[in-house]
């Protein structure tokens, strides 16, 4: 039996190369960058000035990224869950596959963001914005596998998983500003802006909202919680705290669906 | 050689496995038998790591199988119903079963000239048949030079000349001193191939020894008989 000495990190690539030549070979994931591409290239054809340009790819980004985000790794992740126990078997640790799984789908969609939204901006002009909404943009893709990537871990059965994403985008999106606005409205005669940076914690989608207004410097839209960010951290201190907050939204649900990934029947 | 003590498994409130042990030696091939729901698979899943028990130990060639993953390297594993990706082929996953190894030198060539599976190897697995996805399970688990072999329903779906082929290939690599684990439920596959037994009955070990000894202490006509009275010896204790 002669064996041949080979690194971890030769392991790694060999299984991250499969993930990500099998992740951009479907067609859903041609379509969805093809989709991207032509919506944000649309919109930016009706903006005729700058901040019209960067809040119409950024209300589209925030609907649109999350979701497929979301959905994507949920439905790859149980679709090659049967084959994970054939990767399983064979000499690699359960940190490596998890990683490279998180990896590869993390920079498929990174990949589909830059050419789907920054390219077209790139075309239109919009070089600064383009460069910081890639930057957000990054940090987006890779809190919304993350989350995705958790559920479908904890969660064994397919369509309870798909429906605990679904519920998430849900809130993330839509339930989530209408009850900061009714609280708001609620609660006006209060110093409520006291726990507005607490409560932005909650939602990944508003803080990719706050750091790429911030940082494009495009007060007037900042909405609510923007503006009270801006108003306790300034504009520096502002984009660094939206930014740790996002860190935390990777971090803490990668290594939670790590924790559960390591300790897993298959 | 595999050596398992004492393991017991839950999965919710079902018990699998309650207190499983044997051992498996070098240069034989031990069955492991039961009826559905026995925890055959429980067993073959916990020594390859995939399920992590709630209690007992396995070693594999002397090591503690919870203290790596590098045991895995000694270890070809033929899965029952393969469910590869659709997508991809079987030249591709292959390919990286190599890279995933860290043997010098491997025999996937030789297999798939012996399988007939040449002209597939670029066709994605959607459009291969189950008999030759199986062919494929094989030369995945036989192209390293394992001291280690565990086969879970080998021959399920091949046609007769292939299943003769597979089993050939399991009596060559016992003689060279594999160690190899089977479940099957043809009877007579395992009369061919095996020399020892491991039965298991509601996740205990009703019975472990040489697959004759199982008729001699039965009394049984033979192996499906000795079977048949070792359940029922069990159920009516």
């Amino acid at each position: 039996m002669q064996l041949r000495n080979l690194s971890s990190g030769s392991k790694q690539l060999s299984l991250f190369e499969h993930y990500i030549n099998d992740i951009v070979r479907g067609k859903w994931f041609i379509a969805y960058t093809v989709l991207l591409f032509a919506l944000i290239y649309a919109v930016l054809m009706f903006s005729f000035e700058t901040s019209q340009a960067v809040v119409g790819v950024m209300n589209l980004v925030i609907f649109i990224v999350p979701a497929v985000g979301l959905f994507f790794t949920s439905m790859y992740y149980y679709s090659r869950r049967e084959f994970m126990e054939f990767i399983l078997s064979q000499p690699v640790s359960r940190t490596f596959v998890y990683f490279s799984f998180y990896m590869a789908m993390t920079l498929a969609m990174i990949f589909s963001f830059i050419l789907g939204v920054s390219v077209p901006m790139f075309i239109q002009g919009f070089i600064p914005e383009a460069i910081k909404m890639s930057l957000w943009g990054v940090l987006l893709n890779m809190i919304f596998v993350a989350i995705s990537l958790m559920v479908s871990v904890l969660t064994d059965d397919r369509v309870r998983g798909l429906g605990t994403v679904l519920l998430l985008w849900f809130f993330f999106t839509i339930f989530y500003d209408a009850v900061l606005t009714a609280v708001i409205i609620y609660f006006r005669d209060y110093p409520i802006e006291k726990f507005i940076p607490f409560v932005i914690a909650i939602n990944p989608v508003d803080d990719f909202r706050i750091s790429t207004l911030l940082s494009t410097n495009i007060a007037a839209m900042l909405g609510y919680s923007g503006a009270v960010i801006k108003h306790f951290f300034g504009r520096f201190f502002g984009v660094l705290y939206v930014t740790f907050l996002q860190s935390l939204w990777v971090i803490v649900p990668f290594l939670v669906g790590l924790w559960k990934f390591r300790k897993k029947d298959f | 050689m595999i050596k398992v003590e004492n393991l017991k498994k839950r999965f919710g409130k079902l018990q699998v496995l309650h207190g499983v042990s044997f051992d498996t030696e070098d240069g034989k091939c031990t069955a492991i038998m039961g009826p559905n729901a026995s925890g055959k698979t429980t067993t073959i899943k916990s020594i390859l790591g995939l399920v992590v028990p709630d209690e007992g130990t396995i070693t594999v060639n002397g090591m503690d199988i919870r203290k790596g993953f590098q045991y895995r390297n000694l270890i070809g594993y033929m899965p029952q119903i393969p469910t590869f990706p659709e997508n991809i082929t079987p030249r591709e996953l292959i390919n990286l079963t190599i890279k995933l190894r860290t043997y010098e030198k491997n025999y996937s060539q030789e297999l798939i000239e012996l399988f007939e599976i040449e002209e597939h190897l670029d066709k994605p697995f959607s459009a291969l048949s189950g008999g030759t996805r199986q062919k494929v399970n094989a030369v995945l688990a036989f192209m390293f030079d394992v001291p280690i072999l565990i086969l879970d329903e080998p021959t399920v779906g091949l046609d007769p000349v292939s299943s003769r082929k597979l089993k050939n290939l399991i009596k060559e690599r016992k003689q060279k001193g594999v160690d190899v684990i089977i479940t099957s439920h043809i009877v007579s596959e395992i009369e061919q191939l095996a020399d020892d037994m491991v039965f298991l009955l509601e996740g205990q070990v009703i019975f472990e020894g040489p697959v004759k000894e199982a008729i001699e202490q039965t009394q049984g006509e033979d192996l499906e008989d000795a079977i048949a009275k070792l359940i029922q010896r069990q159920q009516a204790a």
